[in-house]
């Protein structure tokens, strides 16, 4: 059953559509990845899912509710996740999720439950009297979720949870959004890391200036760049007759040369005989071999593929 | 309506929970106004001093000292041998407020049709000393003129006949009688309500400040990511600070009220409306000033510029009427002067129908100001 | 040296994008100054007197023209009510600081020789009263004595001049009193300045004090973001950049006072002596100071917010003290002014506006050049505790 349904999404500011006509579903139980370069408009998306931007056109769905017509169904339903830390530095860990908690109406005894429960999931129960200023990075980070699970939401949006933070943290984020996954919410996770996603998630959209251009499964998504893969020659020196002969082979997509690296890359079909042949001609050519990396195809690959760029500029 | 009391107690709590917060919101302001209401009760008008020395040799010297006395508005010391010296010495002491010296030959120059030599001393020209000046000069006219009445008789008799006259004239057949009525103490006094006005402006400019890092730091954003409206957010956040205020002015107002005697004779619930209404006024101004600047160190910063000019030209710290008028028009402009004169009207022993067209006044401000600047109160939904 | 001008220039480049800072550092001062000097300037504001005459009888049109006397106008302002009632509604709500009722029978109990009074409503304000009050003893006292001439002379009197002559001005001429203005004393609020140019140098000073905090601002913002520490890595760079630093926050203080010298002598014609040259040395020495104190305090303190709101009420605190908010303030607070810096200055800046001999300015640019150097001092030895993390 699908849970989130984005229709024909619009988001424009002047002229320009920062979401342009975004449709497709989200299952419940997922734990659904959102991937993208910075500026794609993973977190516009997100922001119009919980009803704090307007969309220009279309509209959402969640367990049924439109996001239009009643966004407070929509918003009880939802958890989220800033990108930013959006806590209260000056009130205590306890007080912070207290008072969010407050505002999703819960109260009483209920209220301290939840309230216990969702600081000590992200491990912060003991340090719950303390303020904020005087917490880690990552335990800021936590604190950031904590105020958005308290409430059993069903759905979990988390957008980029773990910028910044060091690994432990980073880990402990990691694990504990698979929990919450195990508990039963379904989750949608935005991040320009694609290992995260790739570790995280059983479904993946990848957008780009404010489209999806592919969705599936991590399978789906790499079976989608072709069979595809790139086998990188370490040679001793090139030869610009053993590239062109290279280049001519029929299973060959691409064949470039870095020549300061001494590397010939070659994007090559699945083929069986392929590798034998390109060893063939270098050994024609008398080229010495040092090194033969395979590289599997990923998610960061697939981008590139489909955009002609990198997901991240380093 | 729970969850628009939880986000007014929210920001009531960030505002005063901390000790640093009661401290500046509560304790402090107390403090203050109780000392001001302490200083203030005990400063009563005293009555000028005028030193008066009296060297005439004839009798008008004294009718002229008598008619000051019997004005009734001067404190008069007699100083019958003091020298010029002296008495402006004296003045620069601040022993006397003004000094009068009626010389020797007053008198007899006078009877002789000639005109005499006295002298007052001042401390620059006041508007009391400028009229006591003018008062001396006319006394010393009609002495003048009583003289020019006897100036066919001569010795014994003129002095007779003038003293005779002199003394009729002093018995008073027209006279002035004043009424006593019961004014206003807030207008010419207004030290304390102003500083009260003050700190509340303060206050709610403080929690709307807390509103704007609220936008800033997006925590207003994931408030609104809870099931709630827009709008139940801006109440939430303009309840909070009216709340705030009310709380304060209890507190505050209250103490010096009960416990300072401050217009303890007037009854505190109409005044208490009057500061509600300003209150309103306030967190209008606060907001709309939120909504000028681009982040809350910012309003802090134009808060300074805003508040303690408006304060002054308001007539919070003195008198509207010893301004120039150019300034006291300016006056109507600011919500401060409705406040004090509604407090001044209801001190003179007006009810709350005298005070309708102030408490108007007041909410309209809050109307107009609230209605431009409530955008800051509420999570945007376009950025 | 490079260094030294480098850090200027950098510093300089920071406060300028500080916009809303500089409004306050020169703005708010000149705003006060406007409005404290125009509302306490001494020109004379007549009282305003509500007068209803309901007589009808002979002696109206001599009381009328009375209160329309231009030699009362100084001091009187005659509003003419319709009636008793608007009278004291006019003292009550403010509008009138006097209200006069004379009565519909006066003219006839006088010329009957009978007694009569007038009914006054006296307002808040006791000097306004005691103006009103002399005005009318005047009037009174000449009725008086024609009543009085009028019974004890009799027939003689109605044939003299005296009667004759319209009014109490028999004699014009001379004015019988001399008048003496004392200066100088207690009660000279100002300081033998005007009140505008009183305030002038006591917010110069007071915001001048406040800008001196900028400098350790400015240090313990880049102690905090770790650049000070970067600077201390550079080698031989330390002292020069920190001296850099204070010199860029003397550097900001020299531009506000010449913004508000400038612009209040220019709007608001404030006379400020034209001494440039010791003006410049005063605001240099009141900076220096400021700076000292902002650097001492600072070292007491762990944050720039907590150094913010000490500092604050310091300058605030001694800015009254001195008496700039009240002036005349020092008896209430038993001299206790003269323990501040901003007397001193103050006291400098207003002996530079009317005094012209240099001798009595020199001495107290004294004063403050110890106390700068004795608060500069202090700063110096305290840097330390600002500059470094683990000091």
């Amino acid at each position: 059953m699908n849970f989130v349904k984005f229709r024909d999404v619009v988001k424009k500011y002047d002229t320009t559509l920062t979401v342009n006509h975004l449709t497709f579903d989200i299952a419940e139980g997922e734990v659904f990845g959102l991937l993208g370069p910075n500026g794609a408009g993973k977190s516009t998306t997100i922001e119009m899912l919980a009803g704090l931007l307007e969309m220009n056109g279309g509209d959402i769905t969640v367990d049924g509710f439109s996001i239009r017509k009643q966004p407070l169904e929509v918003k009880k339903r939802i958890g989220i996740v800033p990108q930013e830390l959006a806590i209260y530095e000056g009130l205590s860990a306890r007080d912070n999720v207290t008072f969010f908690a407050r505002l999703y109406g819960l109260s009483g005894k209920l209220l301290k439950e939840r309230v216990d429960e969702a600081l000590r999931f992200v491990g912060l129960l003991e340090r719950a009297k303390d303020l904020p200023s005087t917490f880690s990075g990552g335990m800021k980070r936590r604190l950031n979720i904590a105020c958005a699970i308290m409430h059993r939401p069903k759905l979990i949006v988390m957008d980029e949870p773990t910028v910044g933070i060091d690994p432990q943290s980073r880990n402990h984020i990691l694990e504990s959004v698979r929990e919450l996954n195990r508990l039963g919410s379904t989750i949608i996770y935005t991040s320009h890391y694609m290992e995260e996603i790739e570790a995280l998630c059983s479904r993946i959209g990848i957008m780009d200036e404010g489209k999806l251009i592919a969705i599936g499964t991590k399978e789906q998504l790499k079976k989608q760049s072709g069979q595809e893969e790139r086998l990188v020659f370490e040679v001793e020196r090139s030869n610009a007759q053993a590239l062109s002969e290279m280049t001519e082979h029929l299973a060959v997509k691409r064949c470039e040369e870095q020549a300061e690296d001494k590397t010939i890359e070659v994007v090559v079909k699945d083929s069986p005989s392929v590798l034998q042949d390109l060893l063939f001609i270098l050994q024609k050519h008398g080229i010495g071999l040092r090194k033969i990396t395979r590289v599997e195809p990923n998610l960061e690959t697939l981008f590139l593929q489909m955009t002609g760029r990198k997901l991240r500029d380093e | 309506m729970r969850k628009i009391l939880v986000i007014a107690f929210h920001l009531i709590r960030r505002t005063m929970g901390t000790k640093r917060g009661f401290l500046l919101n509560i304790l402090i302001p107390a403090i203050a106004l109780s000392l001001i209401a302490g200083l203030f009760s005990n400063l009563s008008d005293s009555k000028p001093i005028v030193q008066v020395s009296n060297q005439d040799q004839g009798m008008m010297g004294g009718y002229v000292e008598k008619s000051l006395q019997q004005n009734g508005s001067y404190e008069i010391v007699e100083a019958p041998n003091a020298t010029e010296q002296e008495m402006m010495d004296a003045i620069q002491a601040g022993k006397a407020h003004a000094s009068v010296l009626i010389p020797v030959d007053f008198t007899s120059k006078l009877l002789a049709g000639e005109t005499p030599q006295a002298s007052i001393y001042r401390m620059g020209e006041q508007l009391w000393s400028a009229s006591l000046t003018e008062e001396l000069q006319s006394e010393a006219r009609k002495l003048a003129a009583a003289a020019m009445m006897v100036e066919n008789t001569s010795g014994e008799q003129q002095a007779t006949l003038l003293a005779s006259i002199l003394d009729k004239e002093g018995e008073g057949k027209a006279s002035v009688r004043e009424e006593t009525m019961r004014l206003g103490q807030a207008v010419a006094r207004p030290e304390v309500i102003g500083i009260m006005i003050m700190f509340v402006m303060l206050l709610v400019s403080r929690s709307i400040g807390y509103v704007m890092e609220d936008r800033e730091q997006r925590t207003m954003a994931r408030m609104y990511a809870a099931p709630l409206r827009a709008l139940d957010i801006a109440f939430g956040n303009f309840a909070g600070s009216m709340l705030l205020g009310t709380f304060q002015l209890l507190i505050v107002f209250g103490m010096s009220h009960f416990i300072f005697g401050f217009m303890s004779g007037v009854p505190f619930g109409p005044l208490f409306l009057v500061l509600e209404c300003f209150l309103f006024a306030a967190v209008g101004m606060a907001t709309l000033i939120g909504g000028l600047v681009k982040n809350s160190v910012q309003l802090g910063q134009i808060n300074n510029l805003f508040i303690t000019p408006t304060c002054m030209i308001g007539g919070c710290f003195w008198p509207l009427s010893m301004m120039p008028d150019f300034m006291q028009k300016l006056a109507n402009f600011t919500p401060q002067k409705w406040a004090i004169q509604a407090f001044d009207r209801l001190s003179a022993g007006g009810t709350v129908s005298d005070v309708l067209l102030q408490l108007g006044i007041l909410l309209l401000f809050a109307l107009v100001l609230t209605a431009f600047g409530a955008t800051v109160l509420r999570p945007n939904r376009t950025n | 040296m490079r260094i030294w001008w480098t850090t200027v220039y950098y510093e300089i480049i920071k406060y300028s994008k500080m916009r809303s800072m500089l409004l306050l550092l020169t703005g708010l001062p000149l705003v006060l100054i406007f409005l404290l000097g125009n509302a306490f300037n001494q020109e004379l504001k007549p009282a305003k007197v509500a007068v209803y005459i309901s007589d009808q009888g002979e002696l109206r049109s001599g009381i009328e023209s009375f209160w329309k006397d231009p030699s009362i106008q100084t001091y009187m302002e005659t509003l003419s009510a319709a009636s008793e009632t608007e009278v004291k509604d006019l003292v009550r709500e403010g509008t009138a600081d006097y209200g006069v009722v004379v009565p519909a029978d006066y003219s006839s109990r006088i010329l009957m020789g009978q007694s009569a009074e007038w009914k006054a409503y006296p307002g808040r304000y006791e000097e306004r009263n005691i103006a009103a009050r002399a005005v009318i003893d005047s009037y009174m006292s000449n009725t008086n004595l024609k009543l009085a001439a009028m019974e004890t002379l009799g027939a003689a009197y109605s044939s003299s001049p005296a009667a004759s002559s319209s009014d109490e001005t028999a004699r014009p001429g001379e004015a019988v009193f001399r008048v003496g203005n004392v200066s100088g004393g207690k009660e000279d609020v100002f300081k033998s300045v005007s009140a505008v140019q009183y305030y002038a140098a006591a917010y110069l000073i007071m915001f001048l004090l406040y800008g001196g905090m900028s400098a350790t601002l400015s240090l313990m913002n880049q102690r905090s973001r770790g650049t000070l520490q970067r600077i201390y890595a550079v080698p031989g760079a330390f002292r020069k950049a920190v001296a850099g630093i204070l010199t860029g926050a003397l550097a900001l203080a020299g531009l506000q006072a010449i913004v508000i010298i400038g612009f209040s002598a220019v709007v608001y014609d404030v006379d400020w002596g034209g001494r440039v040259g010791w003006i410049a040395l005063t605001c240099l020495l009141t900076a220096i100071a400021g700076t000292g104190l902002a650097v001492t305090l600072g070292s007491l303190v762990g944050s720039t917010k907590s150094l913010q709101t000490l500092f604050g009420i310091v300058v605030f605190v001694m800015t009254f003290l001195s008496g700039g908010m009240v002036p005349n303030i020092e008896q209430m607070v038993g001299g206790a002014g003269k323990y501040t810096l901003n007397y001193w200055a103050n006291e400098v800046l207003r002996t530079i506006m009317y005094e012209n001999d240099p001798s009595k300015i020199w001495s107290g640019i004294g004063i403050l050049a110890a106390i700068a150097f004795c608060l500069a001092l202090i700063g110096a030895v305290r840097l330390p505790k600002v500059v470094k993390k683990h000091a």
